[in-house]
């Protein structure tokens, strides 16, 4: 063909129709494989090691873990069939039937050999610190053992059900590859920062599950990228729905926005380095906020007022008159800031990021808020590298949180509310509040539900009154997908993040 | 030969240059590896954990320990490995590489397409409709953000038509229709302001040449006119053309940051910018030493061949 000016708009006109139909073919083959936008691609496939929300909706598609949460916020055995307290101090669990990816069947050996790993020096895992109080460990036979704790520990079933405690097969790994796992998935091919594919688990425990033929799993780290391929029908389902988009997708009859309003949460924590070693000025922040206006202005109307703690709707650990503790109430602010000699007014920095629109928005709606009741305050903004870097070092009057819990016991909160723990840049620090962490300790070593839910009523007291937390707001946490997904169920409250350990039920119609 | 060892000795000083700044700028810039590491998502590190995992990266070792284990990594070609999945730094430079470097080059050949003819048009009837309604759409692609155009690229051909794919990547040898698919919008994206540079560039160089004696003899000498356009006025037209060009794409090496985010290109401005925001010391090193020694090797390129062409550059 001579290569003139027709022939290469020929050429030109030929390739563009390729390139579109192609695009209509792609679109048109979605067959029975989930394609997934994520948030992010998993920094690692280590096990055991906190990857972020992201990483453990993928953790828990090719893993499983002894015990979980069902949609109602029970606790349900995953991996381990029956579990019970013989004393106070030990623990019996029996696992149920069930095989590794590559058939083998999972025993006490693999799951003692799990825990040897998570509880070495230096291993990085995110449950290290949490598995402490586990000091013994007997296996029994090949489907029972014993965990032999410290102290009782009432909270041992809940930590069973934290993201990346995953079960894997003895010798595996070396904690530098993912191992293998017992999950309804298993990784036939990952390019890093490109995409994953999974197919299913024929050793699967779960009879008749997965069903889907595979699950394609595609990063798109920008929000509106994310959102826009779920519009295009590049994916079928996304993560991490921006609020600003969670409108247009309800409103959408081809998407379906899996939700739950009482998801991850905004919260101040204070630096009792300061002036807000006075406990008064603690409280006048928290009765200078208008929060509703945190929940429309930031999260697009998509979230509630947090008025007190974390405490889940319908929970017995929740008290009508602790969750509505602080009302906005500026006359109450301003006298509580004469009271503490602050009457003509009083400065002070707060520390959050610019990187998280979240984080900068609340940061700045604070500032203008508590301005009304004559608290100046400075802002520190920088990026969160540096924002982690300088809460840790205790900078900052006080500084803007966002965080959402990983288990519903109510122990989960302890490591937001107790400033005398070791100071990290997440809670409180520099005082203490008498009493606070003897009460938090014996809720966890007390086995007797109506005298834990007695002890967590005047722990919560006492953190409302001293204002080591201050909450702000809840923020909706989902997922949207196409109206053919099906059987996306979402767990509880703050768990919500976590509800792909329900995904193993997800089906294409 | 001495001309030469010397340019060769002052571009390895400049590569050793860019790696002492590089390594102390981001080791000063606030931040802990190991805090972020460890504080994912709501993460709360303990600070004896934070403690041994900066004793596992070698983060407790003094600066000048970690200074000279850089370079020394450097001299024997080894970048390193990252501080957050513990992968080689060079090997996914590797990978990343070939992929931003195909998005520009697709991007810089659409460019040319568009923006040379449109300027030597222009520049035939400077005053003509084309050359002014050219001129209005230059301005208008110039100064409308990437971010912007892409997004309206991505809401027209995927969302609205349904044409293309919002984003995304996949390898050329697992499905190459799908992977030109997935080149499409954001080379066209980067293309649109590039050829407005290159139709401005060289429609200024056209109006510069074609007014010159020679032009005047080929058409005196009765040289048909498209030949007089192509063969006389724009070859000689290229150069100052060619020049902004490749300082372009060069500029673009490390610069697509937002097309590459907007489009879900992963390629080498992403890896940095993830790399920045982990305080992932290696790898912001790697990166930008390879795309340093990108620069610093074209130069010389340049020099070489400038010094052959012109002896009095040696001098």
């Amino acid at each position: 063909m001579q290569l003139n000016r027709r022939n290469l708009l020929k050429i030109a006109t030929m390739s563009g129709a390729v390139l579109a139909l192609g695009g209509r073919f792609a679109q048109a083959q979605g067959g029975q494989t989930l394609r997934v936008g994520l948030s992010t691609y998993p920094p690692h496939l280590r096990p055991w090691v906190n990857v972020g929300y992201s990483g453990h909706l993928l953790c828990s598609l090719i893993n499983r873990t002894l015990i979980n949460y069902n949609e109602q916020g029970q606790l349900v055995g995953e991996l381990a069939e029956s579990w019970e307290n013989e004393t106070p101090e030990t623990w019996r669990f029996t696992l149920r039937e069930s095989h590794f990816h590559d058939g083998s069947p999972v025993t006490a050996q693999d799951v003692e050999w799990t825990f040897q790993q998570i509880q070495a020096d230096g291993s990085g895992a995110y449950m290290f610190d949490a598995l402490r109080p586990i000091t013994g460990f007997e296996v029994i036979d090949e489907r029972n053992f014993r965990l032999t704790t410290d102290e009782p520990l009432a909270t041992l079933p809940a930590l069973m059900t934290f993201p990346f405690l995953s079960i894997l097969k003895a010798g595996s790994t070396d904690a530098e590859d993912q191992g293998i796992g017992a999950g309804p998935y298993r990784i036939a091919y990952a390019e890093k920062g490109v995409s994953i594919e999974l197919e299913p688990n024929e050793h699967y425990f779960k009879p008749g599950l997965p069903t889907l033929a595979g699950i394609t799993i595609t990063p798109y780290v920008d929000e509106s990228a994310r959102v826009a391929a779920l519009n295009a029908g590049d994916v079928d389902m996304i993560d991490y729905v921006p609020w600003s988009a969670m409108a247009a997708i309800e409103a959408d009859p081809a998407l379906a926005l899996h939700k739950v309003d009482a998801g991850a949460f905004m919260y101040l924590s204070f630096n009792g380095g300061g002036v807000f070693a006075d406990p008064r000025l603690r409280q006048a922040v928290a009765f200078g906020l208008r929060r509703d206006e945190f929940v429309k202005s930031i999260f697009f109307g998509f979230g509630a007022e947090m008025t007190g703690l974390p405490r889940a709707a319908g929970s017995p650990y929740r008290h009508d008159d602790q969750a509505a503790f602080w009302g906005y109430d500026p006359e109450r602010a301003k006298a509580l800031l004469k009271e503490a000699g602050h009457e003509n007014g009083l400065t002070v920095s707060l520390l959050s990021t610019s990187q998280y629109s979240m984080h900068r928005d609340t940061a700045v709606l604070v500032q203008a808020q508590l301005a009304e009741i004559g608290i100046t305050v400075n802002l520190t903004m920088p990026d969160w590298a540096t924002r982690v870097n300088l809460g840790n070092q205790g900078a900052g009057d006080f500084a803007v949180q966002g965080i959402g819990l990983d288990n519903l016991d109510p122990d989960a909160v302890t490591t937001l509310v107790d400033p005398s723990l070791s100071p990290t840049y997440l809670r409180s620090r520099n005082f203490e509040v008498e009493g606070l962490s003897e009460a938090l300790a014996q809720g966890r070593s007390e086995m007797d539900e109506a005298k834990r839910v007695d002890i967590y009523r005047r722990a919560d007291q006492m953190v409302l009154e001293a204002t080591t937390f201050c909450g702000l707001c809840y923020r909706a946490t989902g997922f949207a997908a196409k109206a053919s997904v099906q059987d996306l169920a979402m767990l509880p409250d703050q768990l919500s993040p976590f509800s792909s350990v329900l995904f193993d039920k997800l089906k294409l119609g | 030969m001495g001309w030469f060892v010397r340019r060769l000795a002052q571009s390895l000083v400049m590569l050793w240059v860019v790696v002492s700044l590089v390594f102390l700028s981001i080791h000063f810039v606030p931040g802990d590896p190991a805090e972020l590491l460890l504080a994912q998502d709501g993460g709360s590190p303990d600070p004896l954990m934070v403690q041994m995992l900066r004793e596992q990266l070698g983060l407790d070792r003094p600066l000048p320990e970690q200074y000279s284990h850089n370079v020394m990594g450097i001299l024997r070609g080894d970048l390193g490995a990252s501080m957050v999945d513990g992968s080689s730094v060079g090997q996914e430079v590797m990978r990343r590489l070939p992929r931003t470097l195909e998005l520009i080059a697709a991007a810089g050949i659409l460019s040319l397409l568009i923006g040379i003819p449109a300027g030597v048009l222009s520049a035939l009837r400077p005053r003509g409709r084309f050359s002014r309604g050219a001129a209005v759409v230059a301005g208008t692609a110039q100064s409308v953000p990437v971010f912007v155009l892409g997004t309206l690229l991505v809401v027209l051909f995927a969302q609205v038509l349904g044409w293309l794919p919002a984003g995304g990547f996949v390898p050329f040898s697992r499905d190459p229709g799908k992977h030109l698919q997935l080149l499409v919008l954001p080379a066209a994206t980067i293309a649109i302001g590039l050829s407005a540079i290159v139709f401005r560039i060289t429609r200024a160089s056209m109006l510069d040449v074609l007014p010159l004696d020679f032009i005047r003899t080929a058409r005196a000498k009765g040289v048909p006119a498209r030949r007089v356009i192509i063969r006389h006025a724009l070859r000689n037209a290229l150069m100052p053309v060619i020049t902004v060009f490749a300082l372009q794409l060069g500029g673009l090496l490390a610069g697509t940051v937002l097309v590459e985010t907007v489009f879900n290109w992963p390629g080498l401005s992403g890896m940095l910018v993830a790399g920045v925001n982990a305080r992932d010391y290696p790898v912001v090193t790697g990166v930008l030493v390879v795309v340093s020694a990108f620069y610093i090797g074209l130069n010389l390129l340049v020099d070489i061949i400038y010094g052959i062409t012109d002896p009095r550059v040696r001098k």
